[in-house]
């Protein structure tokens, strides 16, 4: 992520503006240094102060420039703005990029669009740049999401003309600006002797470099006087060589033709003022950049006679036609020959290219636009409806925890708003809550019907993988269920990714050796692989305080923590003693046995082996205890033998009980109900949560969690006791014979467990994840700007 | 190839006619023609005629046999020259067939190096050609996508307070 640069923020006053900015255009080195990236540069660089602009980059693609980087107040990763703090949207560059990517706020109300025009020279000669299906319609495509623009900046009358024949786009939304000329302009040096001609193109047969070559060496009086014609551009050695043939062939002397290739800047301004004249052949233009600097340098344009031309050189004298070389050869003479002319020439130029000065550009640019957002500054509509939010997430029946968390979260949350539910599980099982369940795609995201969107991450890649792509690409809100992702990144993203994300985390390079270590042992794990998420969230929603706490030292973004909810409930009714007998008699625990659980999938982060010696410690101690593992004992992949012979090596194996399969509800809540004491416990920190614990507190069983689980899950500590976060079972087994002795004992505190119920019930739950979203859902009319 | 000269009697004539033979032959056959005569003149002149005949005639039928099966061999060896002439031709013929084989197969060997270089480079060409139609349908694809993306966001109204709309522009 990149750090807030405070060079314009500390320029903004209160009551800035702010207007989101794509910055693709200037991610790409190479587009920076060109026509398009030049100009949308000097608008950022003259950006009026009373404009907040807040870069949109792309996270795929390169760092933006630097340059780019200090104009904005900061950096965003896409163009979700949940809350619709922005009122306006500038696109520098709408033909060169995805436009699906900002579409949200392309038909957001209350944004005001604006977007930087160029030309259409792709669409007006197809033949040449759109030869590929692909890139014609890709062509397409974004022409059809450029009409959907407020306010265009076309760089030339020609483009706006252009503008209004192809895209349809009225009269009254085009301004034009004029394209931007460099900080260089004009040069300090002043022109010199002059010794050549001058051809600023590129390798395009748009440019018609051929025809200025021709010209050049058809004139016997330019080869006999051994003037040179100069050509910047980068050609290949081949098409330089072939328009040296080309001279030849036109009774020239090659020699005379220099090709200079791409230069410096400064060796550019030299070459402007050693020469004659510039002479630009173009069949076609947008705008004519080298005809301002031309004339900013006070060197004469001669100009093909075509309509972008004709706006820079309005006397017919300094145009020519381009299919007739002999009359630009009489041109190129008067020019060299003709001091005279040159300096009337020059004089009558004189006069246009102050108009394309940056600062003057970027004001025909950005003042219509603060006009409009002035305008845009009254009240909002007002919508009386509910709030209408996507949801990212595996459902039911995906057998995955978080998902029949979201489905009682779901069903809460629908009470609240319209809820819309998009996921990658087959066949969906009904969601109470849900508006619509549909699947996965990236509607959700773009589409602005939706006040909010939320995605919900796990450490799995099997049920989060689609849903991390969309919203690492789109933004929105996201759920961070776990405090890491390991596992998702390698299972999900592999390798490659999960190292490069690693070692952008800590600053160094992460081997695989490293990284197979930290799979091994998550309590050896030297990152969270959390960046993405912090990086493209808003806001990032986790839950759990200690994990809030942890990512925001390591990331530098604040969290919002969501106390995670309780989905499994129990009455009063079902924990009255003879209910408890009953279920203890189902389990086939007698009364004089303390029955300790353990709730969950048994696994070796959750020290197994640890429970199993306090239970031996515990016994030892003449109390009559037994252990029961109330999860899948398969999490233990190949641990599960040597701790089933561990527990025959203690003679214990009557007293504990293993399963070897999810247990059903009706079992686990017999556990619930009817166990005595309870052990969670977590090797590693990290801030992670644990359900079972949760599941635990709703029934006020007793337990013993190590301090950062406990801290974590936020559970009342009148009847979950801690044991440090490096504990041994001789703790755990010291902290259950306290809880029997001096605490609430077999009983249940039915009042405090009343009361975290309450606190952690699923409707809670919703209400805060729409605090948590800035949605009013109080009985308010929704605003439909909240900005505004 | 010299055959042995058959025991002959001395009044018989010689068979072939007069014997072909170097320098050294008519004195071989003066000094036979003496033993020929001393062995007449010292074993079979003291005999009877009658006697003559009767030892004659055994040594008359075995050389007659002789002779047949003289002939015989004679044959054979003709034969026998003739199947190995054959045979040596047919080796000759082997030989040329396994040198033109032998030739045939280095330049069919050398084709199908050279059919084989063919066909990687046609085989490249084709996995550089499909991994670019891999990639343009990829390309093509996201392009659906988003068209698919965008008519899905068009069919829905347009929100009613758009700025454009509501400045009239």
């Amino acid at each position: 992520m990149q750090p807030a640069v405070d060079g314009r923020a500390a320029l903004l006053s209160p009551s800035s503006v702010s207007v989101l900015v794509d910055l693709r255009c200037l991610q790409d080195p190479i587009r920076a240094k060109r026509g398009i990236g030049r100009h949308a540069l000097a608008l950022l660089e003259h950006a009026p102060p009373e404009l907040e602009l807040i870069g949109i980059c792309d996270p795929d693609m390169r760092e933006v420039i630097p340059a780019a980087r200090e104009c904005v107040s900061r950096i965003v990763t896409n163009g979700y703005d949940g809350e619709r703090r922005s009122k306006g949207f500038v696109q520098l560059s709408p033909m060169t990029c995805d436009p699906l990517f900002v579409a949200r706020l392309m038909r957001m109300p209350g944004v005001f669009r604006a977007s930087v025009v160029y030309d259409f020279i792709p669409w007006k000669h197809p033949d040449l740049y759109l030869q590929r299906p692909v890139v014609r319609s890709n062509h397409a495509l974004n022409l059809s999401w450029l009409a959907d623009f407020d306010l265009f900046g076309a760089i030339s009358e020609s483009t706006g003309r252009d503008l209004t024949e192809i895209v349809g786009v009225p009269a009254a939304a085009i301004r034009v600006t004029g394209a931007a000329l460099r900080p260089d302009f004009p040069p300090s040096g002043g022109v010199q002797s002059p010794r050549h001609l001058l051809l600023v193109v590129g390798n395009d047969p748009r440019k018609n470099t051929d025809f200025g070559i021709r010209a050049h060496a058809m004139s016997m009086r330019l080869q006999r006087a051994r003037i040179p014609i100069a050509v910047v551009g980068r050609f290949p050695d081949r098409v330089a060589d072939r328009l040296r043939a080309l001279a030849s062939e036109a009774g020239g002397d090659p020699q005379l033709v220099e090709m200079m290739g791409e230069i410096s800047e400064e060796r550019l301004l030299e070459t402007y003022a050693r020469a004659h004249a510039l002479v630009v052949p173009s069949l076609d233009e947008g705008f004519s950049l080298p005809v301002v600097e031309a004339m900013a340098a006070g060197v004469p344009s001669i100009a093909s006679d075509i309509p972008a031309h004709r706006e820079l050189l309005a006397a017919p004298a300094d145009r020519f036609a381009v299919d007739d070389a002999t009359a630009l050869a009489a041109m190129l003479e008067r020019a060299v020959f003709d001091e005279r002319w040159r300096e009337a020439a020059v004089a009558r130029q004189a006069s246009v290219w102050p108009r394309f000065r940056a600062a003057e550009v970027a004001e025909r640019f950005w003042t219509p636009l603060l006009e409009r957002l002035d305008r845009q500054a009254a009240p909002a509509v007002l919508r009386r409806r509910r709030p209408r939010v996507a949801m990212f997430t595996p459902v039911p029946p995906d057998e995955s925890g978080i998902a029949d968390y979201n489905a009682a979260a779901i069903g809460e949350l629908g009470k609240l708003v319209e809820l819309d539910v998009f996921t990658e599980t087959s066949a969906p099982a009904p969601l109470d809550g849900a508006a619509r369940v549909g699947p996965l795609d990236a509607f959700g995201h773009v589409s602005s019907d939706y006040d909010r969107v939320v995605s919900v991450a796990g450490n799995s890649s099997r049920y989060h993988r689609a849903i991390f792509r969309l919203f690492r690409r789109y933004g929105g809100a996201c759920i961070a269920h776990d405090s890491r992702m390991l596992n998702f990144y390698r299972g999900g993203l592999g390798l490659e990714k999960t190292l490069a994300l690693a070692s952008r985390e800590l600053g160094r390079t992460v081997g695989a050796d490293e990284l197979g270590r930290w799979l091994l042992d998550e309590a050896s794990l030297g990152t969270l692989f959390l960046s993405e998420i912090a990086e493209s969230a808003s806001p990032m929603l986790v839950h759990s305080g200690s994990s809030a706490r942890l990512i925001a030292a390591t990331y530098g973004v604040e969290p919002v923590v969501l106390p995670f909810a309780a989905h499994r409930h129990l009455s009063p009714a079902e924990l009255t003693p003879a209910a408890r007998r009953a279920a203890r008699e189902r389990i086939g625990v007698a009364e004089d046995v303390v029955l300790v659980a353990s709730l969950g999938s048994v696994h070796p982060t959750k020290a197994p082996q640890d429970c199993v010696r306090a239970l031996g410690l515990l016994r030892d101690r003449g109390i009559p205890a037994c252990l029961h593992f109330v999860g899948n004992i398969g999490g233990m992949g190949d641990g599960s033998g040597p701790l089933r012979e561990r527990v025959e090596a203690m003679g214990l194996a009557d007293h504990i009980r293993f399963f070897d399969d999810h247990l059903p509800w009706p079992l686990y809540r017999d556990y619930m109900v009817g166990a005595d004491l309870a052990v969670q416990l977590r090797s590693h920190g990290f801030g992670s949560l644990s359900a079972a614990l949760v599941d635990c507190a709703i029934a006020g069983l007793p337990t013993v969690a190590n301090e950062d689980l406990a801290a974590a899950a936020d559970v009342p500590s009148e009847y979950v006791w801690t044991v440090p976060d490096r504990f041994d079972a001789t703790q755990v087994a010291d902290v259950l014979v306290d809880l029997l002795a001096n605490g609430p004992g077999r009983a249940r505190r039915e009042a405090i467990r009343l009361r975290f119920r309450e606190e952690r019930s699923p409707r809670h739950y919703a209400e805060s994840l729409c605090r948590a979203l800035a949605l009013d859902v109080g009985g308010d009319p929704l605003r439909a700007d909240a900005g505004a | 190839m010299t055959d042995p000269a058959p025991a002959q009697e001395a009044d018989e004539p010689k068979p072939g006619g007069a014997r072909k033979g170097g320098s050294g032959a008519p004195a071989r056959r003066k000094r036979r023609g003496f033993l020929e005569a001393l062995a007449f003149s010292t074993v079979v002149q003291p005999l009877s005629k009658r006697m003559r005949r009767a030892v004659a005639r055994p040594i008359m039928k075995r050389l007659a046999k002789s002779r047949l099966r003289l002939k015989e061999m004679r044959a054979e060896l003709v034969a026998s020259r003739e199947q190995i002439a054959e045979i040596r031709r047919t080796l000759d013929a082997l030989q040329l067939q396994s040198v033109r084989r032998e030739k045939d197969a280095a330049a069919a060997a050398a084709e199908t190096r050279k059919q084989m270089t063919q066909i990687r480079a046609a085989l490249d060409s084709l996995r550089v050609q499909s991994a670019e139609a891999g990639k343009e349908a990829k390309a093509m694809a996201e392009i659906v996508e988003r068209s698919l993306l965008t008519a899905r966001l068009r069919a829905a109204p347009k929100p009613a307070d758009s700025p454009r709309d509501a400045a009239g522009g």
